[in-house]
């Protein structure tokens, strides 16, 4: 699916009084695809609110993770509003996005895919570009934070519905989790992730934590291959953190967050603890090497030898 | 006290002939604090008594640990599973062996790096204990000897992992050695032991 837009004024895409929601008004793109609504206020202003427009954004779209830009100043000028390209790329097969304007539609532009640079950069300059973008960037973290704790929850109630020694079951003989890491993740010895297996029961705040690994991990297979390989590798060369020690310390969303590939290493650490690199630095005494046998052994690390 | 580094007791599914072994005896002056800083020929043990009462065993709340200056080779045919009054976990072990080396050699060994070295093993012995739990358990129930059953499905566990498991060739142990693929092996052994379950009901 390609969306191609026409340039022109944003009014010129409205079709008045079919947005469903008060005062609304849908712009159509020429798509039956894409449905854009505009809750335009003419006539009054200028501005946009984007506080609104974007969070709006990403209610409608799951899991959100597009480049839309607001540029500040459209607000203050003359500008142009870039909506569209993010929905074809990065949620083909989208059916419906919808998108709030607070303000007056007169003098903006909806721009066509490719947009001209200089057509871009008309009232903007790089910095302000830069500043925009940052700060849209924390939004959307902010955004796509708060989805991904609801994805938690959500799976997280479906685990609490099961009882315990079936959760575990699924845990490692459907998805490959090691007894080790379930105690480990839980704070209890591997013999009782042993009795929970047999059925005997457990404790409310073990069938809590239980149930919110298996959230994280159901969460996980949606953003990477092997979830229960995943979390046991080291997020960054630079630290021992991995994303159960994240789980560990209740903050699975920054690993999900990871794993979407929304987060970089240094992001997602930074995030968890901000001395990171101080406090899980990766051991620079020694190394593990294998052995011709085929074992693995620590040796004194030699500078130079990797 | 068993003290012999996993790789170490095992040869296949059976043990060594010996074993390194230190006695367990009541140690005094010993603390979190003094622990940390000394002592170094000595692995506490602190909660013992309450391990061993969970598995049944009586001993006396005192400040039990292991002396590794006493640690010597011990025949393995002295070793009786149903004595078994406790088992360290994974980071008992690898405090263990930081422990055992550091008391040998003084070189200060980081947790993380022993267990990086160790983790195929030990995943293996999980692994090992789950194959007896769930295929040993029932012909125990039905008075079957404890000892040779438990042989029995260490050999046939042995020849599983050592085996050529996935279409390419590898063996369980193979994928266990790369932490990558090792949930794969743990989902194969998992498949096995049902397969055999359904097949002996």
């Amino acid at each position: 699916m390609s969306i191609q837009l026409q340039e022109g004024t944003l009014a010129e895409f409205i079709q008045p009084n079919v947005n469903p929601r008060a005062g609304g008004t849908k712009i159509d793109f020429g798509d039956p695809n894409i449905v854009v609504y505009g809750a335009a206020t003419a006539g009054k202003s200028r501005s946009i609110n984007f506080p609104v427009g974007p969070l709006d954004v990403y209610n409608d779209l799951t899991g959100f993770m597009g480049a839309y830009v607001p540029n500040p100043d459209v607000r203050r000028s003359t500008g142009y509003v870039g909506v569209i390209p993010w929905i074809d790329d990065a949620y083909p097969g989208k059916a419906e996005a919808r998108i709030t304007f607070v303000g007056a539609l007169e003098g903006f532009k909806v721009l066509p895919v490719q947009v001209p640079l200089f057509l871009w950069h008309t009232n903007v300059t790089p910095v302000g570009e830069l500043a925009a973008a940052r700060r849209y960037t924390t939004q959307a973290r902010v955004a796509a934070l708060h989805e991904i704790q609801r994805q938690l929850d959500k799976e997280k109630a479906a685990f609490a519905q099961r009882s315990i020694a079936m959760v575990v079951t699924e845990l490692t003989d459907q998805l490959g989790m090691s007894q080790l890491v379930l105690a480990r993740a839980l704070n209890v010895s591997p013999t009782a992730i042993r009795k929970w297996r047999r059925g005997e029961a457990a404790r409310p705040e073990h069938r809590d934590a239980l149930a919110s690994l298996g959230a994280f991990a159901r969460v996980l297979e949606h953003h990477v291959h092997d979830p229960a390989g995943w979390i046991e590798i080291p997020i960054s060369g630079q630290a021992t953190v991995t994303p159960l020690d994240l789980f560990e310390a209740k903050r699975p969303d920054l690993a999900v967050l990871f794993a979407a590939g929304v987060s970089d290493p240094d992001e997602t650490l930074t995030s968890f603890v901000p001395d990171w690199r101080e406090r899980f630095e990766p051991d620079g005494e020694y190394e593990v090497v294998r052995l011709k046998d085929g074992s693995r052994s620590a040796v004194p690390r030699v500078e130079g030898h990797h | 006290m068993v003290v012999a580094h996993p790789s170490a007791m095992r040869r296949g599914a059976q043990l060594e002939p010996r074993a390194r072994a230190a006695p367990v005896i009541p140690i005094s002056g010993l603390s979190k604090t003094k622990w940390a800083a000394g002592h170094f020929n000595v692995f506490p043990l602190p909660l013992l008594h309450v391990i061993a009462a969970e598995n049944r065993f009586e001993l006396d709340q005192r400040a039990w640990g292991a002396h590794l200056e006493l640690a010597a080779p011990a025949d393995t045919t002295t070793l009786d599973v149903t004595r078994r009054v406790a088992c360290l976990s994974p980071e008992g072990v690898h405090l263990l062996l930081q422990r055992l080396v550091h008391a040998d050699t003084r070189a200060p060994i980081r947790l993380d790096t022993l267990a990086a070295v160790f983790a195929p093993k030990l995943e293996e012995l999980e692994l090992l204990e789950s194959w007896q739990e769930e295929l040993v358990a029932p012909v125990i129930a039905q008075g079957g000897d404890v000892a040779a059953t438990l042989s029995r499905a260490a050999e046939a566990f042995e020849a599983f992992v050592a085996s050529a498991s996935t279409q390419n060739g590898e063996s369980i142990r193979a994928l266990l050695d790369d932490p990558r693929r090792a949930s794969e092996a743990r989902r194969l052994v998992a498949a096995e032991i049902r397969r055999r379950r359904a097949r002996d009901a």
